[in-house]
């Protein structure tokens, strides 16, 4: 969308840019930056959002570090002891479907969620890894994509005081906006919304001010302000001006206030999430998809099991996801939510189905991207199900491959993206996924539609 | 002013497309639509090519026609003329010029343009020949529909059953797949029902879509290969050497139209016109859009840059549309030769410059762009009052040599060399803080850039001992390291080349592979202590291609082109070599024959001019001899004459006694005869005397006779005996003399030929010298080509060698890339934009400017300071950030100076600034500014947010400045803003504190601020109310927030 160049080293100007095109012109068509962030559902109709849009909303739960997925959600309990692990499955109240036995919460819920048990690409490294899931795409040197999220944000645009995209706590360095630029990045709300007096930082305002100061400073500053109107028509200083106004509206709004106001839940909900990071940024996530934000990336790492894979998850990833994740939902489809919101849990990899007992690791697992698992509800996608599956021990994918991109193009297409959208980076037109190229692909997730 | 760039999806996309439309249509409004230029106006005309040589059936050519007007302006008239073939059995021509030949051999095509004409002449050869080459025909047409890119049947694993190499990498392997058999792609018996052609057409259904149609260009030809019979070509057809576009630079006007002319050059030295078979891209479509025929419509004003591409070559065309000139351009007294260059440009373009920035802009802007920080109250209070002329001037050097420069540009410098304690450098704190040292001290000292680079390339040793050795810390294996380096100091980024060729990008594979082989030496190993590494290099390493596995030599950039030419130059080097050589032996030859024969020549003609002496001394001697025989001869014959007279005396005188003793007789006997006898006696005895004294005469008379008959016969007898001897000494004389003048003459001709002997050995003597020059001249020529080549081969520290070619003077990119970035840094955008990103598919927008940065930059030795004092004291960088109403469009010609948002590091120090709180970085002193922090891993959300890198990659636009809400609402309701305000030992509480008026606060505020006192209007709305004593602190606390978040402070301008 807007790719201002502010210091006029534009990112993405390989070819000299001798645009005499004036944005001035913007103003001669009576219209403003703000009508742009806006016109988004205007404009939906010719910018390729398709109607029959089955989500309005995407919650992202980014297990960061890579969960075991031989321990959550793909059990071997066939498998020999040098694979098998510690944990037993159970059943749940779907049909044939069974998870680990630390997730029972979890497991009364299997119907609103299915599970993808054969993800497989190819880097075993955080980093590329991240990048392939967060954003469907193998990098490519010098080329950051963007994430889900960011997509989305400058698709949908502004629709509400809130910004469309918004990372709770904070976001990834690959749910970022890559080459569309920093506009499209997250909002991070950068704090805690377990802690006691959970406030998003900036959005409260500072000891000793009050609403009507901060109009009379605005007013002030309007009249004040006279580079701008030197400057009239210019696109950065109308670009920054603009995210002035949305400030003061996050800042004001009783709307914002009150989709942040964490203290406005039943405390047995509160205590249903769980009263944890994860259990609270799940409620936030939410109560923001309530308020009509597009995209909540929830961030959540440690499970980077190296080292006593079976002790961390038992003792606190496995009980705070199984609430957190139960209650997230289960709350989504009390309120009617679900139909409209996809939840998606997944990490970067999986981990060796080979247990590491080697003093340094004490029973560890190492990072494993050939096959592993990622759980997908709500927003359209059935629950119940299971999309592939992995061999007996965990090693491979037995059938059914689901490439990052075929999760990323499911996902789009359920938000009315077209997935072979592309955008124009330097000289090159980039493609949003390589879904429907000539990249290995398992199909759409149409097993779940 | 910045303007949006279209992008496909963008939101703004359909607004832009509907200005630019409006554009367009102001353009027909206002009746813009270009004459047809009049023959009779126009100055002369030129036809393109004026010469051809054409090979093969498919030679047909067309032409292009400029009609040059009396303003000098170019026109495209082809259209408005008449062709006519001199010979139309030999060659045709059609209305559109585009002439087709019918027999080989040479013709002529007349042109004319009203009373202009001009004569095309065509050679043309092979017409019988229908051959195809494959790889120069064919597989150019299927790049150029797309056939061969990833997401289609260039991907790894193809498309449906074409799998093609990506971007024609393999041209054999495209051929063998194209034509196998089993793929029924080609029908030669029923060519129409090609399945390549039916995909293409999408007759039958095509993912691809339909990409060519029925009559195409590219379909024709796809169909005549396939109708002669789908081949490769053979081994020694003529190559596809250079693409060549005209016209290369046009000034038009919108609504201008332009027929390009695409020509393919071949190694046979034939052309083919591959205007309607090339692809075409322009940079800015609004300006100048073009079609499949290479017909260029001119939309609005402003400048492109049309990419031709064919055959993995590029050639490209620069058009200018200039903004009409509705007022003079302004006469303006220009600071330096940048300028005059800037201005240059400006005025071909009709871009009327911004004045000159006050000194208040300037101020705060050269603070900022020099040492990344405000200037005081104080030091805004000093210069604005100062009244010197050169106060600017003086202002710039002071800040240069202010320690802040090095810490504002350590930062710089520390994006592009990814210094950082963390990931995803690594370099942990000891080798971050030893390398930060090493950076900041260079900047400090100014070390010249030179140096600087080859410090850091062929850095060794302990990383935590040797800041620069961490630069290898970075660079993942030699390809990292390459790129690395080339991005930083050649500013060209190789990463697109990492793994295949790209059709836009100059750069391959084997460039990247190439330089990558210049680090393939470099090791590390780690010490005991943590993490630390010694950088070190082996004697001998290498890279290999990743797909065939071969080993890549050492090659500088630019990479095929350099190691042709110095193979070219080895090759032509030893060629010359050995003709020099050749020409010296001859000479050397020559030489020495002409020695010889002078030395035999000086030996025999000694020996003959001796001889000849020897004859002539002994001719003298006989002659002599002769002489005094002839004069004894003379002498006898003289003494004989003598004795000869004087018996001839004697005879005269006894015939004189005779005659009287005659007469004494005749009168004695006359007497007797008379006598008696007394007196006969008498008489007898006189006549006895008489008789006695005659028979006495008598007989003295005989002797004298006798006497003289002796004398006389001596003398008759000497007379010969004289005559022979004078004769023989006149001989004598005679063969002396013709002796001694043959002396003479030989004497003279050996001279002549000594001389002229001499003369050919000093000329031998002199060609020999040259050619011994000349031999050792090739001798070293050559040595240097051989040496040139062998790089490739040597062993010892290959990085020296390429540091060595980075930093000569003629290196084509350092000093080019090194001034760009300076110019970026202070004006915003590179001359190349980005500054990092060198290639010929990115063209300076200013390429004299460029080229005069670079000269002046090695000139002074490769300084920084002084590249920075040039531009910064140049009219350029001091005109004022506003736009006029003629510029205010221009966004890459420094017409005004353009906004720079304050970077992440100098917003915050300006922040701790002007409220007078410094911020605490982690593990630095209080006070240590946000300008001088070593790296990027001090936790900072501030920072963050304003677009500090991450330092993952060494491209500076990694280091961002678009704008997001995290950012308004920091600089609105922050802590780290709020904390600072309302800090009692801030500004605001500090003014509040003082004795100062409310207007001396206000005053104070703007200057620390703004660097610039409020004007009138300003003072008029803030005292609108009265600052009350019980309001000074939240008052000062409100004006100062606002004041913070006024762009004129959030951006320099």
């Amino acid at each position: 969308m807007l790719h201002i160049n502010m210091n006029a080293q534009s990112r993405r100007s390989g070819m000299a840019r001798r645009d005499f095109v004036r944005v001035g012109a913007l103003s001669t068509l009576g219209l403003s930056l703000p009508d742009l962030l806006r016109s988004r559902a205007a404009a939906a109709d010719t910018s390729g959002v398709n109607a029959g849009t089955k989500a309005k909303s995407c919650i992202v739960l980014w297990m960061s570090g890579g969960p075991s997925h031989m321990d959550t959600f793909d059990l071997k309990p066939d498998a020999p002891s040098s694979h098998r692990g510690t944990f037993n499955p159970i059943s749940t109240n779907a049909d044939g479907l069974q998870i680990c036995e630390h997730l029972p919460l979890l497991a009364k819920q299997a119907d609103k969620f299915s599970i993808l048990r054969s993800v497989t690409h190819p880097s075993p490294s955080h980093d590329i890894a991240s990048h392939i899931m967060l954003t469907g795409n193998v990098p490519a040197r010098g080329t950051v994509n963007p994430s889900y999220g960011s997509v989305v944000f400058r698709e949908r645009g502004y629709t509400e005081a809130l910004p469309p995209y918004i990372a709770v706590p904070n976001g990834h360095r690959y749910s970022a906006a890559g080459f569309m630029g920093g506009t499209y990045k997250p909002f991070s709300i950068g704090s805690d919304p377990n802690a006691k007096d959970f406030q998003v930082r900036s959005l409260k305002l500072p000891d000793g001010m009050t609403v009507d100061r901060l109009q009379d400073r605005r007013r002030w500053l309007t009249g004040l302000d006279t580079l701008k109107r030197r400057m009239d028509g210019d696109a950065e200083l109308t670009v920054l001006d603009e995210f002035y106004e949305r400030s003061y509206d996050m800042i004001t709004s009783p709307e914002t206030s009150k989709a942040f106001d964490l203290s406005q839940e039943e405390d047995a909900l509160r205590e249903k999430y769980g009263r944890n990071t994860l259990g609270q940024s799940c409620l936030l996530a939410r109560r923001l998809v309530e308020s009509g934000v597009s995209f909540v990336h929830v961030d959540r790492g440690g499970w980077d099991t190296h080292r006593q894979n079976f002790e961390t998850l038992k003792g606190t990833r496995l009980p705070e996801l199984d609430q957190a994740f139960a209650a997230l939902l289960e709350d989504l489809a009390d309120r009617g939510l679900l139909d409209s919101t996809i939840v998606l849990w997944m990490g970067e990899f999986g981990r060796t189905p080979t247990i590491d007992y080697d003093p340094r690791w004490q029973g560890g697992r190492h990072h494993y991207a050939k096959v592993f698992s990622a759980v997908i509800g709500g927003g359209g996608f059935n629950g119940g199900h299971v999309v592939g599956s992995s061999t007996d021990k965990g090693e491979e994918v037995k059938d059914r491959p689901v490439m990052p991109w075929d999760i990323g193009a499911s996902i789009m297409t359920h938000l009315g993206i077209p997935y072979d959208k592309t955008y124009e980076e330097r000289d090159r037109n980039i493609r949003l996924l390589p879904f429907g190229t000539s990249v290995v692909s398992g199909g759409m997730l149409n097993e779940l539609t | 002013m910045k303007f949006l760039r279209p992008t496909n999806s963008s939101p703004l996309r359909w607004i832009l497309s509907v200005s630019a439309l409006l554009v367009v249509s102001c353009v027909a409004d206002a009746g813009d639509e270009p004459a047809k230029p009049d023959p009779a106006q126009v100055r002369e005309i030129q036809v393109t090519p004026t010469q051809m040589t054409l090979s093969g059936a498919r030679s047909v050519h067309g032409l292009r026609v400029t009609a040059i007007d009396q303003d000098g302006g170019l026109h495209d008239v082809t259209a408005d003329c008449q062709f006519t073939g001199k010979d139309v059995d030999m060659a045709s021509v059609a209305e559109d010029g585009l002439i087709t030949p019918h027999k080989n051999g040479p013709t002529e095509v007349a042109v004319s343009f009203g009373s202009h004409t001009a004569t095309v002449t065509v050679e043309t050869r092979n017409l019988e020949s229908k051959a195809y080459n494959f790889r120069n025909d064919v597989l150019p047409v299927l790049e150029n529909l797309g056939c061969n890119q990833m997401g289609c049947h260039g991907s790894p694993k193809g498309k449906e059953r074409l799998q093609l190499s990506l971007f024609s990498a393999d041209p054999h392997q495209d051929f063998v797949q194209i034509t196998d058999a089993k793929k029924e792609l080609i029908s030669v018996q029923k060519p129409e029902e090609s399945w390549l052609l039916l995909k293409a057409t999408c007759t039958e259904d095509h993912g691809g879509g339909d990409l060519t149609a029925e009559g195409d260009p590219a379909y024709n030809l796809l169909l005549d290969w396939i109708r002669n019979g789908a081949v490769e070509g053979q081994a020694g057809d003529a190559s596809l050497e250079r693409i060549e576009v005209f016209p290369h630079e046009r000034t038009m006007i919108p609504g201008e139209t332009q027929r390009l002319l695409v020509q393919a050059w071949f190694s046979d030295g034939s052309v083919r016109d591959i205007t309607e078979l090339a692809s075409y891209r322009s940079s800015e479509t609004t300006v100048a859009s073009i079609d499949k025929q290479g017909l260029l419509t001119v939309g609005a004003y402003g400048e492109t840059s049309v990419l031709v591409r064919f055959g993995g070559l590029v050639s490209s065309c620069l058009i200018t549309a200039a903004q009409p000139a509705d007022v003079p351009f302004p006469e303006i007294a220009l600071n330096s030769k940048i300028d005059e260059l800037v201005y240059a440009k400006l005025k071909s373009l009709n871009i009327i410059p911004s004045d000159v920035s006050s000194d208040e802009e300037f101020l705060r802007r050269v603070y900022l762009d020099v040492i990344g920080i405000l200037p005081t109250a104080a030091e805004a209070r000093e210069f604005l009052s100062d009244t010197r002329t050169d106060k600017r001037s003086q202002l710039i050097d002071s800040l240069l040599d202010r320690p802040e420069f090095a810490d504002f540009y350590a930062i710089r410098w520390g994006d592009i060399l990814q210094i950082n304690r963390d990931e995803p450098a690594r370099l942990q704190d000891k080798g971050m803080w030893v390398y930060y040292r090493w950076l900041w001290d260079s900047l400090d000292q100014n070390k010249p850039m030179d140096q600087f680079v080859r410090e850091l390339l062929t850095a060794r040793g302990s990383a935590y001992e040797s800041g620069p050795a961490n630069f290898f810390r970075v660079g993942e294996g030699p390809q990292g390291m390459a790129e690395h380096a080339s991005t930083a100091f050649l500013g060209v980024r190789l990463d697109c080349a990492h793994c295949h060729n790209h059709p836009f990008e100059q750069f391959t594979l084997d460039d990247n592979l190439g330089m990558a082989a210049f680090f393939s030496q470099v090791r590390s190993k780690r010490t005991r202590e943590q993490d630390e590494e010694i950088i070190y290099t082996l004697d001998s390493g290498s890279v290999s291609h990743p797909d065939t596995k071969e080993r890549s030599s050492p090659m500088f950039l630019g990479g095929a082109q350099i190691a042709a030419a110095e193979k070219q130059a080895v090759e032509a080097a030893t060629a010359e070599k050995s003709r020099a050589d050749g020409e010296a032996a001859a000479a050397t030859k020559s030489a020495e024959t002409a020695t010889k024969q002078l030395a035999a020549f000086r030996k025999s003609s000694g020996e003959k001019i001796k001889q000849a002496q020897r004859t002539v001394s002994s001719s003298e001697q006989q002659a002599l001899a002769a002489q005094k025989l002839a004069e004894a001869a003379e002498k006898a014959l003289a003494e004989a004459q003598s004795a000869a007279n004087e018996c001839e005396q004697h005879h005269r005188q006894a015939q004189s006694d005779l005659s009287n003793a005659q007469k004494a007789v005749a009168e004695a006997e006359a007497l007797v005869a008379v006598s008696d006898a007394e007196s006969s006696k008498a008489a007898v005895k006189a006549q006895e005397e008489a008789a006695e004294r005659m028979a006495a005469a008598t007989a003295a008379m005989e002797a004298a006779t006798a006497e003289l008959a002796a004398a006389e016969k001596v003398l008759e007898e000497r007379r010969p005996a004289a005559k022979t001897a004078a004769r023989n000494s006149a001989i004598a004389r005679q063969q002396m003399e013709q002796q001694k003048s043959e002396l003479a003459a030989l004497n003279q001709r050996s001279q002549k030929k000594t001389a002229e002997l001499n003369t050919i050995l000093t000329a031998a003597n002199q060609s020999l010298a040259e050619a011994r020059k000349a031999a050792s001249r090739c001798d070293a020529v050559h040595r240097s080509a051989v040496a040139a080549l062998t790089v490739r081969e040597t062993t010892g520290d290959l990085r020296a060698q390429l540091v060595d070619w980075i930093v000569a003077p003629d290196n084509p990119y350092f000093a080019r890339s090194m001034s760009n970035r300076v110019w970026a840094w202070l004006l915003g955008r590179g001359i190349v934009n980005e500054p990092d990103d060198f290639r010929s598919t990115n063209p300076a927008s200013n390429p004299e400017l460029l080229d005069h940065l670079a000269a002046t930059f090695v000139q002074s030795g490769f300084d920084m300071k002084s590249l920075f004092r040039s531009i910064l004291n140049s009219r350029t960088y001091q005109l004022s950030s506003q736009p006029n109403e003629w510029n205010e469009a221009d966004s890459i010609h420094n017409s005004y100076y353009h906004l720079k948002r304050l970077t992440a590091e100098q917003l915050a120090e300006a922040v701790c600034q002007v409220t007078g709180i410094p911020e605490k970085y982690s593990g630095l002193p209080l006070g240590t500014r946000a300008t001088q922090l070593p790296d990027v891993s001090m936790r900072s959300e501030f920072l963050d947010l304003f677009g500090r890198p991450k330092r993952a990659t060494p491209v500076e636009s990694e280091r961002t400045c678009d704008t997001h809400i995290g950012q308004s609402l920091q600089m609105i309701s922050s802590d780290f803003i709020s904390r600072k305000l309302r800090d009692s030992k801030g500004l605001a509480g500090q003014l509040a504190a003082s004795d100062l008026s409310p207007e001396q606060a206000v005053d104070e505020l703007y200057l620390t601020t703004l660097s610039r006192f409020p004007t009138k209007e300003e003072r008029d709305l803030i005292f609108a109310s009265p600052i009350e004593p019980s309001q000074r602190k939240e008052k000062f606390e409100d004006l100062l927030w606002v004041l913070m978040n006024t762009k004129e402070f959030l951006f320099n301008h």
